[in-house]
């Protein structure tokens, strides 16, 4: 685990909060108005600082590679992505620094205003159908079955490969599919441009 | 009162303990929990110690009114007291 300052707050105000109320408890003082104060801090705002830091530390958590690769069927994405001999394209793009430990999220999450409630929002139909369908799935079984959602939208590689450098422009299969790329009529990850961003799920056939 | 302050106490303990693990161990489940249950908890103990200082705040309030209401009462009763004795 990264101990970070967020962990080391979120810890420092519950361990605060755990004296205050355990005094309360084994001394159990008259409800003065200082046992009310005390019970205050220990009850009420020491913990939404702990529910306030956590939370923030929970969701950046989400946010890990590590966290991502946790269920056994995202295991082989992850050590894949993460393994720097690896020349998948995730693989690449997490030895880039701004992917860097949040690869996954970087090219999975949604953008826009509500980019970060819906990647929540899909995070969770991830866990029920982990829940209900993957728990007990062997992996070989799993690498097989496991499929994106929806296809990998061309706007996430735009996000930072924008199509307007010359460096993108220098490339003649760029200039050839410029439109349908901006359009989303060609798929950046298709067989025949980038390939699959984890090409050992798929079939043979399908990377052809 | 001090039952439900007691409940409340061991309810933040609780929460708390939920809160920490998924910081400790950020992975699916605690910080699931953390955030839906802990939070739950944590929202539940709060408002059970809002409202038992509530109540205890209001008890006294009434004591006090009471207390003024009898001190008046008997103010009064020994006033009369004093005027019947003035009488011829």
């Amino acid at each position: 685990m990264g101990f970070d300052l967020l962990a080391a707050i979120t810890i420092g105000f519950a361990a605060i909060s755990a004296v205050l109320v355990l005094w309360y408890l084994l001394r159990r003082p008259l409800l003065t108005r200082a046992t009310k104060v005390v019970l205050l801090f220990g009850i009420g705002l020491l913990p939404i600082g702990v529910a306030t830091t956590g939370n923030y530390a929970g969701f950046e958590a989400t946010k890990q590679r590590r966290f991502c690769g946790s269920c056994h069927v995202m295991t082989p994405y992850a050590t894949d992505s993460g393994d720097p001999k690896s020349t998948t394209l995730a693989a690449r793009h997490g030895r880039n620094a701004m992917f860097g430990d949040e690869n996954c999220y970087t090219c999975h999450a949604d953008y826009g205003m509500f980019g970060t409630v819906k990647t929540k929002l899909g995070g969770l139909r991830h866990v029920y159908h982990y829940v209900l369908t993957y728990h007990d799935m062997p992996l070989e079984e799993a690498r097989k079955t496991i499929h994106i959602r929806q296809p990998f939208k061309n706007e996430t590689c735009m996000h930072c490969h924008s199509t307007y450098t010359p460096g993108f422009g220098a490339v003649p299969d760029h200039v050839s599919a410029l439109e349908r790329v901006r359009t989303g009529a060609v798929s950046c990850a298709s067989a025949g441009c980038h390939g699959p961003a984890h090409p050992f799920t798929k079939d043979l056939k399908e990377v052809e | 009162m001090s039952l439900w302050l007691r409940i409340s106490a061991v309810l933040t303990l609780i929460a708390l303990a939920l809160m920490v693990w998924s910081v400790i161990v950020p992975t699916p489940l605690p910080v699931m929990l953390a955030m839906t249950v802990g939070q739950g908890i944590g929202t539940a103990a709060f408002a059970i110690f809002g409202w038992v200082v509530f109540k205890d705040l209001t008890r006294k309030r009434r004591e006090r009114r009471d207390s003024l209401q009898n001190i008046a009462a008997s103010r009064d009763s020994l006033q009369n007291i004093a005027l019947t004795k003035d009488e011829p």
